[in-house]
């Protein structure tokens, strides 16, 4: 359908892709069809049960969904088709990532994402063909840090490079093998590291996160010697690029988390009885409930307008929607998740309940790459830059 | 009729399109909008205010812009729905006056008509719009009947080859200045469901026993007031459709605008966040962390409203009988919540001097720079056309499926 406004939905259809849940090439695949297989694969291989079960820490139910993720080109999702991915546009991405946020699935994808963006933008030409391909495969597994704020320094000793500082943050870090850090350098500049731990036998320890479908890495490094093609410079248009692909991805997760744990509880209130009569016909859950449905659905449409903007010139422009839409969709998950614990009752505090698993996704992502405030604050900088925005409009 | 270039076939299905519209329509814009027209509305009279209003609306008829929208077979020119977004955009975009006044008579009336009313009433009602400028009011509301408004009480009895009508009507915009009156009330008081018992009327508004009374709204402004009717008599002709379906017939005035109205005000409140961000750097409050994160967060969820009211025209323009969209109680709520949040931070921005009272600019909306008054005045929205209370039950039960509470 035409749009009856400026400019096109985004609505790709690509050459690339697969229905069914198996790997296609030479097919096409729009963004919905992409939608219901992962959901399908999702609803299949990870159960209700087994989500409970990962809760508890039972390894074995996301190691195979992993693979399964990596056998349907899930990790090579955002990595061109030159290097072994599917080459799918940002469209996509959001159809994965709200599917995954959805299921509350334990698959580090966007993480991985983020540490190939970086490669395909910024590492030598070797490099990219060493660990793109990997990454897609699944033989490599990224893991870069979740703060903002870099937390390594190099510094030259005898012409020599050498690290040092810690971090207990690294995301999705448990099992990682590829390891992306930020770190200031003696000119105040900041640069990217790209450790190969196999490689460089570096050992990380891994920590529990509150939320049960992620994990930290712990690494430190006290004057570990880095070779010439580990240490890379980001411009700062690169590194906005890295920044939007996050955010979009953690206000997808939140959207489709978000729209989850709520459809759950609206089940709940349609069966639950007290007064004889269904809880949700109270006019005081009522309007809570509205208002919940109101926020989800500005948040979607919040991310579909920072989307467009993303792919249409000048694509500096999606600094600041992209960044408020991380913000305002994080903070909405962490609302209705809240409220759909308190919603549920009893019921819903206790640890057989999912709603839990909700609340703590919905707080890690609201604190992912920057607060809710660093991100209104970063948009508020990339609005008043007319460089850098144009003119709001 | 003369039509200016902007609304010519060649224009209208040329393959250049909307843009080459926009920019016929945007010249002849900045020409034709009444250039001082916020200066002279500065502490005006509600008749000068009226004056602006019918001298405007005589400007865009005489180019055929004021009922571009309505058929051919009516004096329009079927101007598709992506023209008329445009329309809205451009008079947004130079802050031409919006033609409050002559809201119902354009979109509730002849959505009205065109569904339900017979030849003759088409022909009288639409041509006294278009070539006289009627002005036409709503009579729905009665004191006791607000968001139930099914139990109106307001009588109209059957004698002879008239209606005998009385009762009280309130909430009625522009009635002071009303020629007709689009009126719902109750000819079956015995019908089994209250809906059922009402019936639809034109009600010319010269008709001996009608009391017209302004009421003061919270701003001081009188645009809306209350009508007293002692034995009206309204002729069987001015009926519309049958005889106690007035119910239904009362959906389709509802739902005249479809989203064109909120989207013109959407179109205003961004361009005035626009204008707020791009002097910015400068004032004060963008140095108070709390009112410049307050303001990107409604800057951004100024954004997702926007993209709420594309894709429920986009719904409309891909069926414009759509009855099924979810949209219209979110975009309601969501927009008219959002300019009141807009409206708060804008007066905490100003602080106290925002407190000295200054001349009111009637129909300056919600971006008179009086930004008290216009906090006030988006209560306006968000009480009428349905409460956002009573829209938050249409959104949880209709849209959600949770069950009814009691028998309403």
């Amino acid at each position: 359908m035409r749009s009856i406004l400026e400019s096109p939905r985004a609505r790709g259809v690509l050459s690339v892709g697969y229905t069914n849940g198996a790997r296609v090439s030479e097919s096409s695949i729009s963004v919905d069809e992409l939608r219901s297989s992962v959901r399908d694969v999702l609803r299949r291989q990870f159960t209700r049960e087994q989500r409970r079960l990962l809760a508890d820490g039972s390894p074995p139910v996301r190691e195979s969904l992993v693979s399964t993720a990596v056998e349907l080109g899930w990790f090579g999702l955002s990595i061109p088709e030159h290097y072994g991915g599917l080459g799918l546009d940002l469209a996509h991405c959001v159809g994965l990532y709200e599917e995954i946020g959805a299921a509350l699935a334990p698959l580090p994808i966007m993480t991985c994402a983020l540490v190939a963006q970086v490669i395909l933008r910024c590492a030598s030409a070797g490099q990219k063909e060493r660990y793109l391909a990997a990454l897609a495969a699944g033989e490599h597994v990224g893991t870069l840090d979740g703060g903002a704020i870099p937390n390594f320094r190099i510094v030259n000793r005898r012409g020599e490079r050498r690290l040092f500082g810690q971090t207990k943050t690294l995301l999705d870090g448990e099992g990682a093998t590829l390891f992306l850090l930020r770190a200031t350098c003696e000119d105040e500049q900041e640069r990217w590291v790209l450790l190969d731990a196999r490689e460089r036998r570096l050992s990380g320890k891994s920590a529990a996160s509150i939320d049960k479908t992620r994990s930290f890495g712990i690494f430190a490094a006290d004057g570990l010697i880095l070779g010439d093609d580990e240490v890379f410079s980001m411009p700062l248009t690169e590194e906005d690029a890295l920044t939007s692909h996050a955010c979009i991805a953690l206000a997808s997760d939140s959207i489709g988390g978000a729209s989850a744990v709520f459809e759950e509880t609206l089940e709940y209130l349609k069966t639950r009885r007290q007064f004889d009569r269904p809880v949700g016909s109270f006019q005081a859950l009522k309007h809570r409930c509205a208002d919940h449905r109101i926020q989800i659905d500005l948040s979607r449409a919040l991310l579909t307008r920072a989307i467009r903007h993303a792919q249409e010139p000048p694509v500096l422009a999606l600094a600041p929607m992209v960044s408020l839409a991380k913000a305002i969709c994080c903070d909405a998950y962490g609302r209705v998740a809240a409220d759909c614990m308190q919603l549920h009752g009893g019921v819903g505090f206790t640890w057989e309940h999912p709603c839990h698993l909700y609340l703590r996704r919905a707080k890690l992502n609201q604190h992912l790459f920057g607060s809710s405030i660093d991100c209104l604050d970063r948009g508020a900088r990339a609005l008043t830059l007319p460089v850098a925005s144009g003119s709001p409009s | 009729m003369s039509r200016l270039p902007i609304l010519c076939d060649e224009v209208l299905s040329g393959s250049a399109g909307r843009e080459a519209f926009r920019s016929r329509l945007r010249a002849w814009l900045s020409e034709n909008i009444p250039r001082d027209w916020v200066s002279t509305m500065s502490g005006a009279s509600p008749a000068r205010y009226a004056k602006m209003q019918r001298d405007w609306f005589n400007v865009l008829a005489q180019v055929g812009l004021g009922t571009a929208h309505w058929p051919k077979e009516w004096g329009g020119v079927e101007l598709p729905l992506g023209h008329q977004v445009v329309v809205y955009e451009e008079m947004a975009r130079l802050n031409a006056p919006t033609l409050s006044m002559y809201s119902v008579s354009l979109y509730h009336l002849p959505a009205t008509m065109f569904a339900h009313g017979s030849e003759a009433q088409r022909s009288k009602y639409l041509s006294g719009v278009k070539e006289r400028g009627d002005v036409w009011c709503q009579g729905f509301s009665e004191p006791n009947a607000g968001s139930d408004l099914a139990s109106l009480r307001t009588r109209a009895e059957r004698k002879g080859d008239r209606y005998v009508v009385n009762g009280q009507k309130i909430w009625s915009s522009f009635s002071m200045q009303a020629d007709y009156c689009l009126l719902l009330a109750r000819t079956n008081p015995e019908a089994p469901k209250k809906q059922a018992g009402i019936s639809f009327f034109v009600m010319d508004m010269r008709s001996p026993g009608i009391q017209r009374r302004p009421i003061r709204q919270a701003t001081g402004d009188e645009e809306f007031g209350a009508l007293f009717l002692d034995n009206v008599e309204i002729p069987l002709e001015n009926l519309i459709g049958a005889e106690n379906d007035g119910w239904r017939i009362a959906q389709s005035t509802l739902s005249a605008e479809r989203g064109l109205l909120i989207f013109d005000m959407a179109e205003r409140m961004a361009g005035a966040i626009a204008r707020d961000i791009s002097g910015a750097g400068a004032l004060a409050w963008w140095h108070d962390q709390e009112l410049r994160r307050e303001c990107m967060r409604i800057y951004g969820a100024m954004q997702g409203v926007r993209e709420l009211i594309r894709e429920m025209l986009e719904q409309i323009e891909a069926d414009p009988h759509t009855v099924n969209s979810q949209l219209p109680p979110i975009v309601k709520i969501s927009f008219s919540e959002l300019l009141q949040r807009y409206n708060g931070w804008r007066m905490a921005c100003a602080g106290l001097t925002s407190l000295l009272e200054q001349p009111r600019i009637l129909g300056g909306g919600f971006h008179t720079g009086d930004v008290t008054m216009d906090f006030l005045e988006t209560f306006a929205l968000t009480i009428s056309g349905g409460t956002n209370e009573v829209l938050r039950n249409v959104i949880a039960e209709r849209t959600l499926g949770l069950p009814r509470e009691a028998p309403r």
